[in-house]
């Protein structure tokens, strides 16, 4: 960069044979280069960071973008500090050597936020998830609201703000629930002994037909899988579009339980008896009096 | 023009716009629809009532039990216009048995698709702009479905009818379009068709005497290809006597790539 600077910034006599090792330049001279330096290469240094951010920003992500364009910054700034330095007469290898040893001990007591700059560029580049999308990472569910280098940020269903370390997202099981455009809901339910399992799952491929929500491709799935302690045991999955889950849940569910109802289809529950202790007995339960509800009549009042 | 309290019967009917006066009904396949100018604004309902459920409220302005969706209108609007569209989503069908498409040969299929009530404002002069859509509804009640592999496919419509072989074969309903498919079979093997799906935007509307029909779509199967091509061809094809047009397709390039069905078989 030094030999680019015109040489009449340099004190020299005219017809003088110059040895330009030998020449000391004057403290205005070096001032000046190291303007025209800043001058020239910090606005190449922020056109170049546009450039890289938008074009990375296409080919990966808008997140990835913004990081790249941030790296070209902070490197090209430093790049263009050490030659200014330079420029200025100072002996950066002394600086450089310090720094060498600084990055050390900044090491050592950085070392997560390291971990956690490498794991987002790792992030970055994979794309496990994108901003917007609905993730699981450990017990936490949320909306993706930004990936930035140390961390990610979740908005939760109920509206909490959440920040997950880069690190922890390369450590764990990250689930992206709506990466695919269609999801299966899965149902697990049970009827009593007595009922007909193939009735059963005839009512309830039924209910899934008529069911506005389920996608009739890939068709529901109805299996009866267990003879469980208390009851028949089956399994549905339905098929729907990722963003009607709340209202094929609510809405199956209801209408599943209307139709038993009508069918005469039992759900077994289990039931409880109440023990005042150890030693005793159930407590017995004996029907006194009938109390009408709709009359608030007894069965003492009709017969007298 | 559309009369005050008039209740119209199919499609035949919307190629003449309403004025905004009074009251309107619209019965078509299995919709119905309300619609009523009120303080500047259209306020439109619409109901699925195969029965004479309908009917019998016709005498009521806004009977209870209606959802209505009420619409700002500029102030010159003066015109509505209720016209027969495609539905917006790409449709799959489904045929009555599996039919095995040998090489070289093409297999032809007629598909009845539902249509859709399409209803916009416009200003009164013909020279105004470009009417505005305001919603656009189903003649059917059509199950939600999916056209390809979990991963990747089109969200689209569930067609209860089959795709039949013959055109009489079936009925043609009034709020339907008749829909020709041309399967052509351009590789050295067999392949069986039970399923495929219809992109209604690369297709136009055409109205004849009976019925409507859309173009021709031509599926093409080529050697060395994982998907089919699919293609709409201009007009209408030749059983359907003469017709008008009705709207053009939505996309302008009537031709792209759909995925082979998932669950068919290939026969080797």
């Amino acid at each position: 960069m030094v030999a680019l600077i015109p040489s009449f910034l340099l004190t020299a006599q005219p017809g003088e044979v110059i040895n330009v090792a030998e020449l000391a330049p004057s403290p205005w001279s070096n001032l000046i280069r190291a303007g025209i330096l800043i001058a020239v290469f910090l606005p190449a240094i922020l056109i170049l960071a546009k450039i890289g951010s938008k074009v990375v920003g296409r080919r990966l992500s808008g997140q990835a973008g913004f990081v790249t364009g941030k790296l070209i910054l902070y490197l090209g700034t430093l790049l263009l500090l050490a030659t200014v330095m330079l420029q200025m007469g100072f002996k950066i290898t002394a600086v450089l050597g310090a720094a060498g040893v600084l990055t050390v001990a900044i090491s050592f007591a950085a070392q997560t936020s390291l971990s956690n700059l490498i794991s987002g560029i790792f992030i970055l580049w994979e794309q496990p998830f994108k901003v917007g999308e609905v993730v699981l990472i450990n017990d936490t569910r949320g909306i993706v609201v930004s990936v930035d280098l140390l961390s990610v940020k979740l908005r939760t269903l109920d509206n909490l703000y959440v920040r997950v370390p880069n690190e922890t997202i390369i450590k764990s099981q990250v689930t992206t629930i709506t990466r695919f455009p269609i999801r299966r809901l899965d149902i697990n339910l049970g009827v009593a002994y007595r009922e007909d399992p193939e009735r059963v799952m005839r009512v309830i491929r039924e209910v899934a037909e008529a069911n506005p929500h389920c996608l009739d491709e890939p068709p529901p799935i109805v299996l009866f899988t267990n003879f469980g302690d208390s009851a028949l045991e089956f399994f549905v999955g339905l098929w729907f579009e990722k963003s009607n889950f709340l209202n094929l849940r609510n809405s199956f569910m209801i209408g599943l339980k209307k139709r038993f109802d009508e069918e005469g289809i039992e759900i077994p529950f289990p039931h409880v008896t109440l023990y005042s202790g150890s030693e005793t007995k159930p407590f017995p339960v004996e029907v006194t009096e009938r109390f009408s509800v709709r009359s608030g009549e007894t069965n003492a009042n009709h017969e007298d | 023009m559309v009369a005050d309290g008039m209740v119209t019967d199919g499609f035949r009917s919307l190629f003449h716009p309403w004025d905004g006066r009074g009251r309107f009904y619209l019965a078509v396949g299995n919709l119905r629809v309300r619609a009523v100018f009120s303080a500047g604004d259209l306020l439109l309902a619409r109901e699925m009532s195969p029965d004479s459920a309908f009917e019998r409220r016709l005498e009521e302005t806004e009977p209870e039990g209606v959802a209505w969706t009420r619409f700002s209108l500029k102030e010159e609007t003066g015109r509505v216009l209720l016209e027969p569209v495609l539905p917006e989503r790409p449709i799959l069908v489904r045929t009555r048995t599996p039919i095995v498409v040998p090489p070289d040969t093409a297999g032809v299929f007629y598909v009845s698709v539902p249509l859709s009530v399409g209803i916009s404002a416009s200003a009164t002069s013909p020279a105004a702009s470009t009417p505005v859509r305001l919603a656009c509804w189903l003649t059917q009640g059509l199950s939600d479905s999916w056209y390809g592999d979990p991963m990747m496919g089109e969200y689209c419509y569930s067609l209860k009818s089959r795709a039949r072989r013959q055109l009489e074969d079936g009925g043609i309903h009034r709020g339907d379009a008749q829909c020709k498919v041309l399967f052509e079979n351009q590789t050295s093997e067999s392949f069986t068709v039970d399923k495929f799906c219809i992109h209604t935007d690369s297709l136009g509307l055409f109205a004849s005497e009976k019925t409507f029909w859309t173009s021709t779509l031509v599926l093409t199967r080529r050697d060395r290809e994982d998907d089919l091509l699919f293609k709409s061809a201009p007009g209408t094809p030749p059983e359907a006597g003469d017709t008008k047009a009705v709207a053009p397709p939505r996309k302008a390039e009537g031709q792209g790539r759909l995925k082979l069905p998932f669950a068919s078989s290939w026969l080797r």
